[in-house]
């Protein structure tokens, strides 16, 4: 005998719409994924969504594709992937454009449970693909929603085929349009699923995604860690272009164009905010041969990268110094370039994970074999930025330059080829008092009378004519970017005697309100000069754009001039979550598993001796209250409590804890039903010969099983079957007035 | 949960943990079923769940190898899946009961339906998407339930492949309320029949592992003969006796044949008060039968008589219609097989009886021919096939 159930049930009916929906879905969330990889899908993926929406939309779609389309589908899509692969020579992005067709072609005819099957496997290999590829913290949203729209896929596949097994093979015929699509729109069939859903039901699904995810992070941390070193994996089988501005050869504009770019560049962990420099300068490469518009790595600085090592540690200069030994964990974003952004020289640096890098010391730079594919986090211990780089060695070749040519690369690059561009860059070195007062003097003169003399602008105008576009630029009152103007002062210093040399890299940043972390953005891309100063004995940074300060410090007040603006925008929030991501998730290995289990058990016993702590207390104040002269306010304290005590007692053995289905909003129809039942098992069914117990019996039996519509009145039919129980002699109550 | 008590009927119910009462719940029994899982209850995974297990395998080396803590998240996202269906997979089951109840007796070549009572008595989930594996096969004549024949009925056919069959729930049981699933099976041969749920599997939630029972739930049925249509074409069907007297005998019939004392069972409107009172016991009317013709069946299973095992199984099929037929139309006084004793057919329950004994009957030893009377009906065969059926001299039936 079942209850009146008051919502309607899930039919089998409803089932393959919501297949179709879900299957949709996952398409859509699949073909998504492209939209934060660097997989070139420029119109593959805006088709595909396309065709994926209509076709979701609009059901009957499918049942006018033509036939041929069906046909001839798998070779075309397997012919493209060939020609994509012979074309592009990538085989990880010919991969993701074969399974966007592919998803998109299963969305074109009707799925069977097969077809689903492999949308499902589908979908999820384009998710894990872009999680691989990005490290985004997208990829969490989007692994969840997918999860939990594959797993609802599951369900609806198991419902549909019941307790047996999956009916034939599960294949189906992708034109043959199913019953539902001719049946009723979209909003009819969501006003069905809202019907059939119930509070009991979403608590249900709330909890198993609560689960799920609850059990995803439980699984994730508990996984033990190491490494096997087998290498793989799919960042070796696609490469990224990097940004051209940071490469060995920048030409002119190329750092302004990055300017261009808000994304996140570089987030950067400090573990001692006091050792934050006031101007900072992240040095990713060193450019000192220049040709006609165009700054170069020479070869004589490349030499100074040592071999190419395979290794996840390299150590610094091995001078230490005095900096201090905070901890720097830097995150470069995909994309930036090979180069690593770094402060100046350090102690010690170590990547996550073995890399292929060569690293120069005299340079303080270090230089990956491939462009990142992927977010790279390494970490710096004890950076000692500053103004100027020493270079003992430069400096003692310097020193013997005197007496004559050495073998080997020359001390100073060679200036522009051309007389007159010599003959102007050396009037604009004479008018500046040419090398008089040394290398540093020098470099306030020549900034200064750049700043004099131009304007900063992202959009330059370099005057047309003969010569060397830099000394053109230099000669006029243009406005000028980051690179002319540091290309200038390359080219005066030189002329001036002086060795110097162009760097790219990042400047400044700003101070996560939210996260309490540096935040860099391809925004603050830079290009600055260096510039030999013999009294130094090193490389003096000279940046003409920046106000003139005399040193870059270090320390507290610094450190406080540095959060002293945090950014508190919605953009910070963002990249505190960014941030969030890289720390705790991205960046989580065996050492973070070991100091979460060990944090994990610090709480847990601090957590114990609290509460025991406070149990103790209260139970001495319970004893010296318990202990202290008794009144008449004590008195109606301590009943108030047991009272209460004894209510929530009662309350708790009247609660069912029956979650039973319910009569729900029909409480009164049952209630009918039930008290119609149980007048039917009163009453004494022996006596057929009694017309008037016929009627109420009948009228007791709609009311117990008849469609409540139909019903007669309950409370009079109630009140004929208590006069049928009554003994005959004796008189309805409400008879005795 | 709720406790075996509150299912109505109590009798015969079985669950995920056998019959009788399910103990109290424990942490530590639900531990231990995790690492060490009951005798006949397993989790197997289905087609999709290997290639996710498979897939989870290839993506767990490529997170060891790359260090990729985006893998990692991946492998436990479907790790968690698989953790999370088998518990939803489990709750599925565990307020599930089930209780076979097969008709009294089957008739062999003929479609029956088993039916296998379903009960929820879970709180909180409906049970979804169970199936449950049938079997029905034979038992060998001394068999287990056997014991309580006489010796001579405990041959019965077997060794044959059983016959099985899946029955699934469709749509969801709710807490508290019952189902019936119906298992249609066809019994080749006569006999006693077992009828075992095997396996009880459900893939839910997600289709990627399938839990599987085996219960120990087994009945046993009988299987009367498959039915015959023997020509009849004799007129003893017709006609009746020569010395022109009916011979009244008892039956259900308007007209008083006798009074006797009452037994269990008898209609208390069958009392006769007035003898009750003189007597001082309890005594009832016995109606005659309306018909007053009757044939007493005895059926000869004399190994040398019937060598052909075909031609024997032809007799019982022949004898069973016969007695029906019989009984249907008031005729059959009393039924005999082989050397048992002859007993009177006078209810339902005495003709059941002896269909039961010829769904058992086996070839057996010589017996002295019986007095050829001519409410007597015997058998003999016929040619390599057939048989006839005789009330005394005179043919009654043949096939």
């Amino acid at each position: 005998m079942s209850r009146p159930s008051p919502r309607p049930r899930l039919d089998p009916a409803d089932l393959p719409p919501l297949r179709w929906l879900l299957g949709g879905l996952l398409s859509l969330l699949g073909i998504s994924t492209v939209l934060y990889t660097d997989v070139d899908a420029g119109l593959l993926m805006p088709f595909a969504a396309v065709v994926t929406l209509a076709v979701l939309l609009r059901p009957r779609l499918p049942s006018r594709v033509p036939r041929v389309v069906h046909t001839l589908a798998f070779p075309v899509i397997l012919g493209c992937f060939a020609l994509d692969l012979w074309l592009d020579l990538e085989l990880l992005p010919s991969l993701v454009r074969l399974d966007i067709l592919l998803l998109t072609y299963r969305n074109l005819g009707y799925r069977g449970r097969r077809e689903d099957l492999q949308l499902i496997v589908l979908g999820l290999f384009l998710v894990i693909v872009a999680g691989v590829l990005s490290v985004s913290p997208t990829f969490a949203v989007h692994l969840l929603l997918y999860g939990a729209c594959a797993l609802g896929m599951l369900l609806v596949l198991t419902l549909e085929a019941g307790g047996g097994p999956p009916e034939g093979t599960g294949v189906a015929d992708v034109r043959s349009v199913p019953a539902w699509v001719r049946q009723g729109g979209w909003r009819a069939r969501f006003r069905r699923w809202f019907a059939v859903v119930d509070a009991r039901l979403a608590l249900l699904g709330g909890t198993v995604f609560v689960l799920l995810v609850a059990g995803t992070t439980l699984v994730f941390l508990s996984l033990p860690r190491f490494q096997l070193e087998s290498g793989l994996f799919l960042n070796r089988v696609i490469t990224k272009k990097a940004k051209s501005g940071f490469s060995d050869s920048v030409q002119l504009g190329e750092v302004s164009a990055i300017q261009l770019d808000q994304g996140v560049a570089l987030t950067v962990d400090v573990d001692d905010p006091g050792a934050v420099p006031r101007d900072l300068y992240w040095r990713m490469i060193v450019l000192d041969e220049y040709v006609d518009g165009t700054f170069r790595l020479s070869s004589a600085l490349r030499a100074q990268f040592g071999p190419e090592r395979l290794a996840a540690l390299q150590p610094g200069d091995g001078r230490g110094g005095d900096a201090r030994t905070a901890a720097w964990t830097l995150y470069l974003e995909a994309g930036v370039g090979r180069h690593l952004p770094l402060l100046g020289p350090y102690e010690r640096l170590r990547f996550r994970e073995r890399q292929t890098f060569r690293a120069s010391a005299p340079l303080a730079l270090v230089a990956l074999r491939e462009d990142p594919v992927a977010m790279l986090a390494f970490r710096v211990d004890g950076f000692r930025p500053g103004l100027v780089l020493p270079d003992p060695a430069f400096l003692a070749r310097w020193e013997r330059r005197e007496r004559g040519p050495e073998p080997g690369a020359p001390l100073q690059a060679a200036l522009p080829g051309s007389v007159r561009d010599r003959l102007l860059l050396r009037q604009v070195v004479d008018e500046l008092g040419g090398s008089e007062g040394g290398a540093a003097d020098f470099a306030r003169r020549a900034s200064a009378w750049l700043r004099d003399r131009h304007g900063y602008s992202l959009s330059p105008v370099i005057p047309p004519g003969p010569g060397d576009p830099v000394v053109r630029w230099l000669r006029s009152r243009e406005a000028g970017h980051c690179e002319l103007f540091a290309g200038s002062f390359v080219l005066l210093a030189r002329a001036a005697g002086f060795p110097a040399r162009m760097v790219t890299g990042f400047r400044g940043g700003s101070w996560n309100g939210y996260s309490n972390s540096l935040t860099v953005r391809n925004s603050d891309a830079h290009a600055w000069a260096e510039l030999f100063d013999e009294a130094a004995g090193g490389w003096r940074r000279v940046d003409p754009l920046a106000s003139p300060v005399a040193d870059a410090g270090t320390g507290p007040e610094v450190a406080a001039a540095v959060a002293a603006q945090p950014d508190r925008s919605w953009e910070a929030r963002w990249d505190s979550l960014r941030v969030f991501w890289y720390r705790r998730i991205v960046s989580f290995d065996q050492r973070s598993q070991v100091e979460s289990a060990r944090g994990l058990l610090a709480a847990a016993a601090a957590w114990f001796r609290e509460g025991r702590d406070a149990a103790r207390a209260s139970l001495g104040r319970a004893a010296a209250w318990w202990r202290a002269p008794w009144d008449a306010g004590r008195l109606a304290v301590a009943g108030g409590v047991a009272g209460g005590g004894l209510l929530l007692f009662l309350l708790w053995r009247r609660v069912r804890w029956d979650f039973r289905p319910g009569p729900g909003r029909m409480g009164r129809e049952a209630a009918v039903r039930r008290e119609a039942g149980r007048w039917l098992g009163r009453l004494d069914p022996g006596v057929a010969d009694d017309p008037e117990r016929a009627a109420v019996v009948a009228q007791l039996q709609r009311l117990r099983f008849g469609a409540a519509a139909g019903w007669p009145d309950p409370a009079a039919s109630f009140q004929r079957a208590r006069r049928l129980r009554r003994p005959p002699g004796r008189p309805a109550r409400f008879n005795r007035s | 949960m709720a406790p075996e008590a509150q299912i109505p009927g109590g009798e015969g119910w079985e669950g995920p943990r056998g019959p009788g009462r399910r103990p109290g719940f424990a942490w530590r029994r639900l531990l231990w079923s995790l690492l060490c899982p009951p005798r006949g209850n397993r989790v197997v995974p289905t087609p999709p769940g290997a290639v996710l297990g498979v897939l989870c395998a290839g993506l767990t080396a490529a997170a060891y190898g790359s260090a990729s803590n985006i893998l990692f998240i991946t492998v436990a996202l479907l790790l968690t899946s698989l953790v999370l269906g088998g518990l939803l997979g489990w709750l599925n089951l565990r307020g599930l009961r089930w209780r076979l109840r097969p008709p009294r007796a089957l008739r062999a070549g003929q479609d029956a339906v088993v039916p296998l009572e379903l009960r929820h008595a879970g709180r909180f989930l409906p049970v979804r998407c169970v199936g449950f594996e049938l079997a029905a096969r034979a038992v060998p004549a001394g068999g287990a339930g056997a014991s309580d024949l006489p010796a001579r009925l405990r041959l019965a056919p077997g060794g044959e492949a059983p016959v099985t069959g899946r029955v699934a729930l469709a749509g969801r049981l709710d807490p508290g309320t019952g189902a019936e699933v119906a298992w249609d099976v066809r019994p080749a041969r006569r006999g006693r029949l077992r009828i075992e749920l095997r396996r009880v599997c459900s893939v839910f939630p997600f289709g990627l592992l399938r839990r599987e029972l085996s219960p120990s739930l087994a009945v046993e049925t009988i299987v009367w003969p498959a039915p015959a249509e023997p020509r009849l074409v004799g007129t003893g069907f017709a006609r009746r006796r020569p010395e022109g007297r009916p011979r009244p005998r008892a039956g259900v019939g308007s007209d008083l044949l006798a009074l006797r004392a009452y037994r269990p069972g008898d209609s208390p409107r069958q009392v006769h008060w007035k003898a009750t009172a003189r007597t001082g016991s309890l005594l009832v009317r016995q109606p005659a039968a309306e018909a007053a013709e009757g044939y007493a069946l005895r059926v000869c299973t004399e190994a040398a008589r019937w060598p052909r095992p075909e031609q024997f199984e032809l007799l019982l099929s022949v004898a069973a219609a016969l007695a029906e037929d019989f009984y249907r139309r008031g005729r059959l006084q009393s039924f005999a097989l082989g050397t048992g004793p002859a007993f009177a057919v006078r209810r339902l329950s005495d003709l059941e009886r002896a269909l039961d004994c010829l769904a058992l009957a086996e070839p057996g030893p010589p017996m002295p021919a019986p007095a050829g009377g001519g409410e007597i009906v015997t058998f003999t065969p016929e040619g390599a096939r057939g048989l006839v059926a005789w009330a005394g001299r005179e043919r009654l039936a043949v096939l």
